[in-house]
C-alpha cells in the first residue's frame, strides 16, 4: 500500500440544509492554481480587448486580490475558531489569488500596470487609513461579545459577494466574446462555482439556526460597500463596474436571491450599492481612466514588446 | 539576496507524501514521545491561519508582496498540518477539524486581546510594525526548519525523515522571505530596530506557546532543543536572529529554554 492511507476525517455534524456535504479536504486537495499556462497573450496583439474591458478586469483583479484584507477583519472575530471554515478560507484565498493573477496578466498585456493602483484623493486615502485601522479593533471587541453568531454574517457576506462577481463575469462573458477572455472567464466561473457549494449552504444553515445570527447579518450587511473590496477602490471604477456589468434587473435578481437567505428579506443590498455608486461616481479623472488613456496611445507597441519575450506577461 | 515573490508564488505547492510508503508506520511505528511532538507540530501548522489573523492587524496587509506571500504561506502550512495528520492517522491518532476548533475555543481571554494589542502597537508605530512582523516570522520559520530537521535526525525513520525534510525545505523558503523582508526593513529604520528588539525580547515565545499547554511546549522543546545537540541548534537560531540589524546579542530561543528548565 503506497499513498493509500486513511485521511483524517472531517466530522462536523451534517447540516440539515446541505444534503450533500461539502468536502473541505477534497476542495483543498484539488485547488486550482495559476491560469497563466492557458492564457495565450499573443492573441491580444491581433485582437486586443476594448479598453473598458481592460479597466473592468483591473477592477476585478483588485476585488479578487482583497482576500487578505477581508480575512484580517474576519479572523479577529470568533470566525477564526472554526477550523472547517478557516480551512475553506485558506484554499478560497489561494484560488482567488490566482484568479486575480490571471486578470493581472491580461491587463498588463494591454500596457497597464494594475499594481500601480490607489491614486485615491488624499482626503479619502487618510479617511480610509483611519477606518481600516479602526475596523479590526472595533470588530474584535464587538464580535467577540457576540460570539460565534458572527460566522453566519461572514459566510452570508462571502455568499452575496460571490453572487455579485459571478453575475458580473457572466455578463462580461456574454458581452465580450474573445478567443482568450471567453475560456478564461468560463474557467474562473467554474472555480468560483465551487466556492458557492461551500458558502451558500453554510450561510443558510448558520442563519437558519440562530436568530442572533440573522439579526446581526440584517444589520451589518447593508453597511458593506458591495462588492467587498470596493471601499478601498476608486469610486469611478466601482461606478464603471455597475454601469457596464450589473444593470438594475441583474441587481434586482441578486437581491431576490439574497432575500431567500433566512432573515434577509427586503434588504436590496445590490440595488442600493448600485444606486450609490452611480449617483456618486467620484472624480472623472480617476487613475485607471487616466492610465488607460496614456496606454491607448502605445497599445500596439506595448503588446508587441510584452509578448515577444515569452508567454508569462 | 532578493526574494523573488513571483517565483515563489508560481512554485508554491502543497507538500507531497502520496509517493511515500506510509504503511511502513504500521510495521515500524513511531515511539510515544515522537507522536506527541508530531501532534504538537501538526496542531500549530493548522493554527497558522490564526496567526495570520494576528499579523494582518497591522498596516502590512496593504503591501502586495506581503499579501501574496501570506496567501501561499498560509496554504503551505495548512498542508504541513495535513501531512502530519496523515502520519498520525497511521498510528490511529485522528486529528479532525472539530478537535482543532475545540483547542481554539479554549484559548479564551488572552487570545481575544492579542490582535487588539498588536493592532494598537502597530498603530502607534505604523510601518515599523511590518519589520516586527517580519523578524517575528523569521524567528518562527528558523525554529521550524531546525525542529523538522532535528526530528528527522533523531528518529532515523526513513519515511518520516523524507517527509520532514520536504517540509523543512518549504520552511526554508519561508525563512528566505521573512528574513529578507526583515533585514531590509530593519536596515532602513532605527526605530524599527528598537521596536523589534523590544517586541522579541518581551513578547516572543516558542511557536505554539499560548496555543498549546505548557506541558506540551516543554515536552517538544526538551525533545527537539534539549541536550548538547539540541542546544547547539537553538544557539544557531539565536545567531541568525542576532545578525539582523540592531538585534545583536538577543538570545530569545535559549532564553525560552532556560525559562522552562530545559537542560543542555
Ligand atoms: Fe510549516
Ligand atoms: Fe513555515
Amino acid at each position: 500500500m503506497s499513498g493509500e492511507h486513511p485521511s483524517p476525517v472531517d466530522t462536523t455534524p451534517a447540516s440539515p440544509v446541505a444534503a450533500a456535504r461539502f468536502d473541505v479536504r477534497d476542495f483543498a486537495r484539488t485547488a486550482v492554481g495559476s491560469h497563466r499556462e492557458s492564457i495565450d497573450l499573443s492573441v491580444f496583439e491581433e485582437d486586443p480587448l476594448p479598453l473598458t474591458v481592460v479597466q473592468l478586469l483591473a477592477y476585478a483583479r483588485e476585488l479578487e486580490r482583497s482576500t487578505m484584507t477581508y480575512l484580517r477583519n474576519v479572523l479577529v472575530t470568533p470566525t477564526h475558531k472554526d477550523a472547517r471554515v478557516t480551512a475553506f478560507l485558506t484554499t478560497w484565498a489561494f484560488e482567488k489569488y490566482w484568479i486575480a493573477d490571471s486578470f493581472e496578466v491580461v491587463v498588463r498585456a494591454h500596457g497597464v500596470d494594475p499594481a500601480e493602483a490607489e491614486t485615491l484623493s488624499r482626503f479619502r486615502a487618510i479617511a480610509l487609513e483611519i477606518a481600516e485601522r479602526a475596523t479590526p479593533i472595533v470588530e474584535s471587541f464587538r464580535a467577540n461579545a457576540i460570539g460565534t453568531d458572527v460566522i453566519g454574517l461572514h459566510m452570508a457576506s462571502v455568499a452575496v459577494d460571490e453572487w455579485i462577481t459571478e453575475a458580473a463575469y457572466t455578463r462580461l462573458l456574454a458581452d465580450c466574446p474573445h478567443a482568450v477572455l471567453t475560456p478564461l472567464l468560463e474557467h474562473v466561473l467554474e472555480v468560483k462555482a465551487r466556492h458557492r457549494l461551500f458558502v451558500d449552504p453554510d450561510a443558510e444553515r448558520r442563519l437558519a439556526e440562530s436568530p442572533r445570527a440573522r439579526s446581526l447579518a440584517r444589520r451589518a450587511l447593508p453597511r458593506i460597500d458591495w462588492p467587498i473590496g470596493a471601499a478601498s477602490l476608486a469610486r469611478t471604477d466601482t461606478a464603471l463596474f455597475y454601469e457596464q456589468l450589473i444593470d438594475d434587473e441583474l441587481a434586482r435578481s441578486i437581491d431576490a436571491k439574497a432575500a431567500e437567505l433566512p432573515g434577509l428579506e427586503k434588504l436590496h443590498l445590490v440595488q442600493n450599492a448600485r444606486r450609490a455608486a452611480l449617483e456618486n461616481p467620484g472624480h472623472p479623472a480617476a487613475r485607471l481612466g487616466r492610465s488607460l488613456g496614456a496606454a491607448a496611445a502605445t497599445l500596439a507597441h506595448t503588446l508587441r514588446s510584452t509578448t515577444k519575450g515569452g508567454t508569462n506577461g | 539576496m532578493a526574494f523573488d515573490i513571483d517565483k515563489y508564488t508560481e512554485t508554491s505547492e502543497k507538500v507531497a507524501w502520496q509517493d511515500l510508503d506510509f504503511s511502513d508506520f504500521r510495521t515500524n511505528p513511531l515511539p510515544e514521545g515522537t507522536l506527541r511532538s508530531l501532534r504538537y507540530m501538526c496542531d500549530i501548522e493548522y493554527h497558522t491561519v490564526c496567526y495570520l489573523r494576528d499579523m494582518l492587524v497591522t498596516p502590512s496587509h496593504k503591501d502586495e508582496d506581503v499579501t501574496a506571500f501570506m496567501t501561499m504561506w498560509n496554504r503551505e502550512e495548512f498542508w504541513h498540518g495535513e501531512a502530519l495528520a496523515a502520519v498520525l492517522a497511521e498510528h490511529d491518532v485522528i486529528v479532525d477539524f472539530d478537535e482543532l476548533k475545540a483547542t481554539r475555543l479554549k484559548l479564551g481571554w488572552k487570545d481575544r486581546l492579542d490582535p487588539v494589542k498588536q493592532s494598537l502597537l502597530g498603530n502607534i508605530v505604523g510601518e515599523g510594525f511590518i519589520a516586527v512582523h517580519m523578524v517575528w516570522g523569521a524567528a518562527n520559520e528558523w525554529s521550524a526548519v531546525a525542529a523538522y530537521n532535528r526530528l528527522a535526525d533523531l528518529e532515523q525513520h526513513p519515511v518520516l525523515a523524507e517527509l520532514l525534510r520536504r517540509i523543512a525545505k518549504q520552511e526554508a523558503r519561508h525563512v528566505a522571505f521573512y528574513a529578507t523582508q526583515a533585514r531590509e526593513r530593519l536596515g532602513r529604520s532605527k526605530r524599527a530596530q528598537v521596536l523589534a528588539r523590544f517586541a522579541l525580547k518581551n513578547f516572543w515565545g516558542p511557536v505554539g506557546s499560548g496555543v498549546m499547554t505548557d506541558a506540551e511546549v516543554k515536552h517538544v522543546m526538551g525533545h527537539l532543543m534539549g541536550g548538547t545537540e539540541g542546544r547547539r541548534e537553538a544557539a544557531k537560531i539565536d545567531a541568525h536572529i542576532a545578525r539582523m540589524p540592531g538585534l545583536d546579542g538577543l538570545t530569545i530561543v535559549q532564553d525560552a529554554l532556560d525559562a522552562r528548565g530545559i537542560a543542555a
